[in-house]
């Protein structure tokens, strides 16, 4: 869990770094008078490659977050388990009785 | 018994409880799908702690033996006040927690209620401010998953709208249309997400209707193309959504074409239009659909222009045509006309004898239709690749193009007669024509131009140089054929637009210059001088004081009189007119014959002001093709170099250098004309190299100017001069003759002149 945590951070942070070259390298292009076509098409397909990208990592940083709060959930199970378990040591055995 | 029954029923339903959770925590990391060992461990053993917890109960019931029995339930009378008190007990409790779950539950309810509308209105009011700014940013940059995460789906669904809307108005350039969709893309990807994948129907529609309307308006240029494949690859996302785009685009057609109403669906369209690599990606998405329509996809036969063409000139109904416009015309119109009829007939019998002839140039057609064709390099190439019989009907399509040209003719010879008288005095008082040359309606496309004044010969009455007046009809036609037809571009519309403006213009300017001119002069002897002088129209196209001198019409203090006069005017009226860049030279060419005066200040600043109107590029339009100043200096160059050869004892394998070059009539704007780097003194003579090398001319000279480029440019910048401005001239043009002196002197000992001793322009 903690290296797909490591991961999404990880992810993000590249991806952000990427989004600002992608921005500076499209701010540059499209100042000229006369863009480059290939160029724009070039920076038009990172963008949609992008945008997929940090859909994926939201999704998986969302993921994480459910998984966390299930594991939570979990030791509480775990502690009502407990108690009730104490509760069942009590018991007079039934047949010994 | 009834203590330990309850304790057992306790915890039976406790563990029920247990089980139910930890299966809906099970069921809901498998739904998320996303659960590790470490999770499913933790969940099995939490099963089995269960499990054992249950087996032990089991084990305490046991069907056999009767319940164990705590000390306390022996005694009945306890037993009696245990269970008044319990019920007692568990009723209040009841009530109790009856009334007090309802209050509470009404309270919290009631306040989650609240917070949830403050949140919800707070959150709301944060999207739409973000969704504002977002659209104000929509053009410069690309949106991030961070910018519309934090939107909600009301504001990102406005977004979407006004995002639409910003593309389709029109204001927006293409490289923002490409950003805008972009936008689009990504603001609806997000939508997409948060509401499900839905292919909106209506969108759909809207951006295969974006599509149609940029494959029927324009001549598609690379904006186009880019913001086409925005759209395409936004729907190439998924194969379900473009299959259904496909579907949508198949459903899409238009009735166009140039002589013909065509049937032309959209993605024959778009298969034609995309070009390269868009193309090929197109036609693979294309081969990648499910549906065998679009698989398969075959484009209907056209009726192409050429094949109606060449059932025209098969028939010989062209030759028809022509000829009978011909003989409506009569005289030199009715001789060349039959002159095309003949040669069509020879391009029915034997189309490839044809191309031939006509490569050789013994066909008589006229000049210019010729000229035309062979000046847009792209129609060339292409015409050189093709077979021929396509070469037989491309060239037929150019016959036509002056076909519907003459048609056309008939009704600019009406208009012609109706025209003004001024318009018929223009040939001969000639006057006039600078200032038409001055208002741009002389120039222009100088393809188009020379072809409709070949196409006047059909018509001498119409006045050949009654001047825009009469050329811009035909222009603006020419333009638009041009526009329409394969190879031109939509560039010619706007150029034939300003054709007919600065006609327009030109024509009441021309009309009041020769107003008060000719109650100066007399104008019925200034005719008639013209008449026995012999000038031809070409002789009138000069400056007006060379004209007056032309004519010899009064004393030198007259024509001095008349040449100030008419020049102030011209100054006064060019304020107000467009200018071209041959007029731009007259006023560069009379700036320097009255250094200093008055006149060569308003002519510098018309200059100074020209080169602002043109947006700071020394462009001229050519045919439909913009040109630099250099190319265009260079096309001026080719027509005299031969004699410069001569002058500078330059032999076979030599070359007539350029001291100054031409390039920087683009580098550096307005520091020289055309005219002054064409002349012999700017020449140099470049010997014949052992081995053919071009150490000198291709090597050394290029270094040195290479390095004085790179210098210039940075004085340039440090002093903060203005492209165009006058000090930024002034500092080029000092800076490149300078230049131009430390080259002679380090490298004349090897130009052609100086080894053969012949007068040199360099010291």
């Amino acid at each position: 869990m903690k290296e797909r945590d490591l991961l999404a951070k990880n992810a993000a942070d590249r991806l952000s770094q990427l989004r600002d070259a992608e921005g500076k390298l499209r701010a540059e292009v499209i100042s000229e008078t006369r863009p480059n076509k290939n160029e724009v098409n070039a920076l038009n397909r990172i963008q949609q490659k992008l945008f997929k990208a940090e859909m994926l990592v939201e999704r998986l940083k969302m993921q994480l977050r459910k998984q966390k709060d299930r594991t939570n959930e979990r030791l509480g199970i775990r502690a009502r388990l407990e108690a009730l378990a104490a509760r069942i040591e009590e018991l007079p055995a039934g047949k010994d009785a | 018994m009834g203590g330990f029954n309850m304790e057992l029923d306790f915890l039976q339903s406790e563990l029920t409880s247990l089980e139910s959770d930890l299966q809906t925590l099970k069921d809901a990391a498998i739904l998320d799908g996303v659960i590790d060992d470490e999770e499913k461990a933790d969940i099995d053993d939490l099963e089995q702690v269960i499990a054992a917890a249950r087996r032990k109960i089991c084990g305490a019931v046991s069907e056999d033996a009767p319940p164990p029995m705590l000390a306390r339930e022996l005694n009945p009378r306890m037993m009696e006040h245990d269970a008044a008190v319990q019920s007692a007990e568990a009723k209040m409790a009841v009530e109790h927690s009856l009334a007090r779950s309802a209050w509470d539950v009404a309270e919290e309810k009631m306040k989650h209620a609240k917070e949830e509308a403050k949140k919800a209105a707070r959150i709301e009011a944060e999207a739409a401010d973000k969704a504002a700014k977002l659209l104000d940013e929509a053009t410069m940059r690309q949106f991030g998953i961070t910018d519309l995460s934090r939107l909600t789906p009301k504001a990102l669904k406005k977004l979407y709208g006004e995002l639409k809307d910003a593309r389709e108005s029109g204001d927006a350039s293409w490289p923002q249309r490409i950003a805008l969709s972009g936008n689009i893309g990504a603001v609806k990807g997000v939508l997409t997400a948060l509401q499900g994948p839905v292919i909106d129907k209506d969108d759909m529609k809207a951006d295969a209707k974006r599509l149609l309307s940029i494959v029927q308006e324009h001549w598609v240029d690379d904006g186009d193309e880019a913001e086409m494949m925005s759209i395409i690859e936004y729907y190439a996302e998924t194969p379900e959504s473009m299959e259904a785009f496909f579907l949508e685009l198949d459903n899409h057609h238009y009735w166009g074409g140039i002589f013909d109403v065509n049937y032309t669906p959209l993605i024959t369209a778009l298969k034609e239009e995309l070009e390269g690599g868009n193309g090929r990606r197109f036609v693979k998405l294309m081969n990648e659909a499910k549906s065998e329509r679009i698989k398969n996809y075959e484009d209907p036969e056209e009726v192409t222009f050429g094949g109606v063409l060449w059932d025209d000139v098969k028939t010989g109904a062209a030759a028809r045509r022509i000829a009978a416009f011909g003989k409506g015309f009569g005289g030199a119109a009715w001789e060349t006309a039959k002159g095309i009829g003949a040669a069509l007939e020879m391009l029915a019998d034997d189309p490839v004898g044809f191309a031939k002839a006509m490569a050789r140039g013994a066909i008589n057609l006229p000049g210019n239709v010729v000229k035309f064709f062979q000046s847009m390099p792209e129609r060339w190439q292409e015409f050189e690749q093709m077979t021929p019989e396509e070469q037989a009907k491309a060239i037929g399509k150019i016959t036509f193009e002056a076909e519907m040209l003459i048609t056309d003719l008939a009704g600019v010879k009406a208009a012609a007669k109706g025209a003004s008288n001024f318009v018929k005095n223009i040939p001969e008082i000639g006057i006039p024509t600078p200032a038409l040359a001055v208002a741009g309606g002389g120039r222009m496309t100088a393809s188009a131009g020379e072809m409709t004044i070949d196409l006047a010969r059909f018509a001498p009455d119409a006045g050949i140089v009654a001047g825009g007046a009469i050329l811009a009809p035909e222009l603006s036609h020419m333009s638009k054929m041009l526009d329409e037809s394969p190879g031109g571009s939509s560039g010619k519309a706007r150029l034939a637009d300003a054709a007919a403006d600065g006609a327009g213009t030109a024509a009441s300017s021309a009309e009041d210059l020769f107003g008060e001119f000719s109650k100066r002069r007399d104008v019925q002897a200034v005719r008639t001088d013209m008449q026995d002088l012999g000038l031809s129209l070409e002789d009138i196209n000069v400056t007006p004081e060379d004209l007056l001198k032309k004519i010899g019409k009064g004393t030198p203090a007259e024509i001095e009189d008349a040449a100030t006069f008419l020049r102030e005017k011209l100054v006064a009226k060019a304020d107000e007119m467009p200018i071209d860049a041959d007029a731009l030279q007259s006023f560069d060419d009379l700036a320097s014959r009255d250094p200093g005066g008055v006149l060569a200040n308003r002519a510098e600043d018309m200059v100074d002001s020209g080169l602002d109107i043109r947006g700071g590029r020394g462009q001229s339009v050519d045919g439909g093709k913009i040109k630099s100043m250099a190319e265009e200096a260079r096309g001026e160059f080719d027509n005299v170099r031969n004699g410069f050869a001569k002058d500078l004892g330059v032999e076979k394998g030599g070359q007539v250098h350029h001291a100054i070059e031409l390039t920087v009539l683009d580098k550096f704007l307005g520091a020289f004309t055309k005219a002054e780097l064409n002349k012999l003194d700017n020449m140099r003579g470049i010997p014949n190299e052992l081995g053919n090398l071009s150490q000198l001319h291709g090597s050394k000279i290029r270094e040195f100017w290479d390095r004085h480029y790179a210098i210039l440019k940075k004085q340039i910048e440090d002093k903060g001069l203005v492209q165009g401005s006058p000090e930024f001239r002034t500092h080029s043009r000092a800076y490149l003759l300078e230049a131009r002196k430390e080259i002679d002197y380090l490298l004349g000992q090897f130009f052609a002149e100086y080894r053969k001793g012949l007068p040199r322009s360099f010291e």
